[in-house]
């Protein structure tokens, strides 16, 4: 059947397979209602393997595999697509580190974001926003004797907790701003229970409550140069922006799977009916398949900083998240009232879906940087 | 034919072009007032070179019962999609009409999706500038005449064969039938040093009137210290040399640059590259030849300073107030290319149908046939005709003709007529 069956040594699939069933499933109502995080189940997913497959320096094959990562996080989000997201942020945090330039980091830090010892949060969804030229930095640093003292908060930063660590970015006093400026900002990492790093609780959301997400305010908090990833954050972003894209595809992935059964199932007893819509269980598997091939061609480059690769990485999450919200549309009407039940996984599925579509980059992000890219490269 | 009779309108049925009989065709010898039936059988369309029985007289027509305005229809009708909003691309929307398709068709334009004459815009300081630009058509209204659903500013971004979707960055579409009119994007200059984004390229009217709006500012400037503004252009192709002769008509002082010894030298004989190099320096153009750019630094507000190699260890510095580059197009083959499509130096199409594969055309700039680029107007309307042919059900051949170049210089017009067996450089 190709791609998607081949699983890549770097993962322990069996054991992941066991966490997913014995420790995640029973949990995933309460995570997606009730706000519960769950950390036990994400560290034991991490050292099932699940946060460094694609971490070169970390896994046993000393290999990049972006596309195990990211066949990993569909695993898990065909049961828990808040899961999904967590891990992605723990992927995400563990690439920026890995790819940054504090060696004391990749040290004492990056073992344990790869391991699951540390649970990490990504505050990157302002500063890729502000890149796209969509909003303004929302953290103002100034440089002090030993590092920078950092103020601003950011509205909503995901799989956050006391002992959680987190990568942001922030500008700097006295650099140039606007377009001028862009670049010379500074990427680092901060602890969540350094002096002066509060957790405020954000508003409900139509679902995902347990990812552990806070709106985060820095009131003159010092970062030490070892925290340090990148200044100026330019050529690192250039970097990693590829990277970041591709492993959120996994989210979009696990959802469009889990439709796919439920629109299965719910054949069996209304296949007479259903064939009357469209987005069929074939239908989404062929485009699945699509995706996951860019996903195995695109893991191979993703180091590639050009705007042409960047566009192809850019062009495959927009498909995961049309894809996804087809998928979840799908699923719904296929099901019909069984699947409008709160008890039932269809609709969490659609509210889950909803969030790989807005989350950053949302569709109209991506649809902007494609314009931008399509129109400087001329085709 | 009596002297009071109405003066009639002639529309070349290969570029659009309008021959006014009340206007004539001076360049060529008609003066205003000359009938149609009057001209000689060897008189040839000025912008596409095709023979004076390729012409039809204009009549008015009732106008086509059309929709409202279409560029909002929220449901869209499986049908034929257009990627491109150029001259082939509309030309394909039209033909099909003409054919009496009466499906869904949808436009998709990467620009605003106006049309226009490209060939025009080689002529128009001559004539004072950009509002000598004739016949002018916005996408909406072209749109509105022809029932055609429009997305304008629209990048497509990947199409499924399989599965006939194409996504673009404003949603998704799907095709019965796909026509790729994607034209093809001018060389960009990659010379070392700073200034490579002070040399122009002028590959559409949006990039031509971004170059027109610089030139008028870079001409106050000059004439404010009393002199002609210096134009550097950087390429004496085909463009490059139909530019240099508009500009040094319109009173610029113009230098013309080529690696070639001679203009034109990949498309023209020995002969008529020393007449058109003679003609030009006649009229005061400064033509470079052999000469190899070493380094490119922005020279002033909107200059550049050129260095180059002149064989023989020469080296020169040229400065100009504003540069062009004319070095070319190559055709659009990404979209192409990822969607498993044949592609050489442009998409492969089948030389009869136009097919690059089941359900997907192309034609125009983009295309290759047998072997051959043609990147001239003229093909285009017989394109679209073979290819809305086998759309709208009753098939007709594409018959590859020899291509013709029409050199717009008028100091030195010429017309190059190739073999199809003749590559073109």
């Amino acid at each position: 059947m190709g791609a998607s069956d081949f699983l890549a040594p770097s993962v322990r699939w069996t054991e992941l397979e066991h966490v997913v069933v014995g420790e995640l499933a029973p949990l995933v109502n309460a995570i997606d209602r009730d706000g519960l995080y769950p950390a036990a189940a994400m560290r034991s997913l991490g050292r099932a393997g699940a946060y460094s497959a694609h971490l070169k320096t970390q896994n046993a094959f000393a290999q990049a595999d972006i596309a195990a990562a990211v066949q990993a996080m569909s695993k898990i989000g065909q049961t828990c697509g808040s899961t999904a997201f967590m891990v992605w942020c723990q992927d995400a945090c563990g690439w920026y580190i890995e790819k940054g330039h504090s060696a004391a980091l990749k040290q004492t830090l990056l073992p344990k974001v790869a391991s699951g010892e540390i649970l990490a949060g990504t505050g990157m969804s302002n500063p890729m926003k502000y890149f796209a030229r969509i909003e303004t930095l929302k953290l103002q640093g100034k440089k002090v004797a030993g590092g920078y003292v950092v103020n601003g908060q950011l509205p909503w930063v995901s799989n956050l907790a006391p002992d959680n660590i987190l990568g942001t970015a922030f500008e700097v006093e006295g650099r140039p701003t606007g377009d001028a400026g862009r670049g010379q900002e500074v990427m680092a990492i901060f602890h969540c229970n350094w002096p002066g790093v509060a957790l405020k609780p954000v508003p409900s959301f139509l679902g995902m409550e347990g990812t552990g997400t806070y709106a985060l305010h820095f009131e003159n908090v010092f970062v030490p140069q070892d925290y340090i990833l990148a200044d100026p954050i330019g050529p690192w972003l250039a970097g990693i922006r590829c990277g970041f894209v591709l492993l959120q595809v996994g989210m979009g992935l696990g959802i469009v799977q889990s439709c796919m059964d439920h629109i299965d199932r719910s054949n069996q007893t209304l296949g007479h009916v259903n064939h009357f819509l469209e987005d069929s269980a074939e239908q989404l598997r062929e485009e699945l398949h699509d995706i996951i091939e860019r996903v195995h061609a695109q893991s191979d480059q993703v180091l590639d900083s050009s705007d042409a690769n960047f566009a192809e990485v850019l062009t495959t999450r927009l498909m995961t998240s049309e894809l996804t919200l087809r998928a979840t549309q799908s699923a719904m009407l296929h099901n019909g009232a069984a699947g409008y039940a709160l008890a039932s996984p269809v609709q969490r599925k659609l509210r889950e879906g909803y969030f790989v579509a807005i989350v950053t980059p949302a569709i109209k992000h991506l649809r902007k940087e494609l314009h931008r890219i399509r129109s400087s490269a001329q085709q | 034919m009596s002297a009071s009779a109405a003066f009639e309108k002639y529309v070349c049925e290969a570029c659009n072009y309008i021959y006014d009989e009340a206007l004539g065709d001076i360049d060529s010898g008609l003066p205003p007032g000359t009938r149609m039936q009057d001209i000689p059988d060897d008189w040839f369309c000025p912008v596409c070179g095709v023979s004076k029985s390729d012409f039809k007289k204009i009549t008015p027509v009732a106008k086509r019962d059309t929709k409202e305005a279409t560029t909002a229809r929220p449901v869209q009708k499986k049908g034929v999609v257009i990627l491109g909003g150029g001259n082939a691309g509309w030309t394909a929307a039209e033909a099909l009409r003409a054919q009496g398709y009466a499906g869904s068709i949808t436009l998709v334009s990467a620009c605003n999706g106006g049309r226009y004459s490209k060939p025009q815009l080689s002529g128009l300081q001559s004539q004072g500038g950009l509002a000598a630009l004739k016949g002018y058509t916005a996408a909406d209204d072209a749109a509105r005449e022809l029932d055609v659903r429009l997305l304008c500013n629209t990048w497509a971004l990947q199409i499924n064969r399989n599965t006939q979707r194409i996504l673009t960055s404003r949603g998704s579409l799907a095709y019965e039938n796909l026509i790729l009119a994607l034209g093809a994007s001018p060389r960009m200059p990659a010379f070392k040093g700073e200034g490579n984004q002070r040399l122009h390229v002028v590959n559409d009217l949006k990039q031509y009137t971004e170059f027109n709006d610089m030139l008028s500012a870079v001409k106050k400037t000059a004439w404010e210290q009393d002199r002609s503004p210096h134009v550097a252009i950087v390429g004496a192709g085909l463009v490059g040399c139909e530019l240099a002769n508009d500009f040094i008509n319109s009173g610029l002082d113009v230098s013309l640059i080529d690696q070639a010894a001679l203009p034109l030298s990949a498309r023209l004989a020995r002969d008529q590259s020393i007449a058109l190099k003679l003609s030009l320096q006649g009229l005061g153009v400064r033509f470079i030849g052999g000469a190899r750019i070493s380094h490119i630094s922005p020279w002033q507000d909107h200059g550049a300073a050129i260095e180059m190699e002149l064989g023989h260890g020469l080296m020169d510095v040229l400065k100009a107030d504003i540069a062009i580059a004319c070095m070319g197009i190559v055709p659009r083959l990404r979209l192409a290319e990822s969607m498993g499509l044949q592609t050489a130096r442009g998409i492969v199409v089948n030389s009869k149908t136009l097919m690059a594969a089941e359900h997907v055309y192309a034609l125009g700039d983009c295309v290759e046939i047998d072997g051959q680029i043609s990147a001239t107007l003229e093909p285009i309307q017989r394109q679209a005709k073979c290819i809305a042919s086998h759309i709208a059900g009753n098939p007709i051949d594409y018959e590859q003709r020899d291509t013709v170049w029409v050199v717009k210089t008028p100091c030195c017009p010429l017309i190059i007529r190739a073999e199809t067996k003749h590559p073109t450089p």
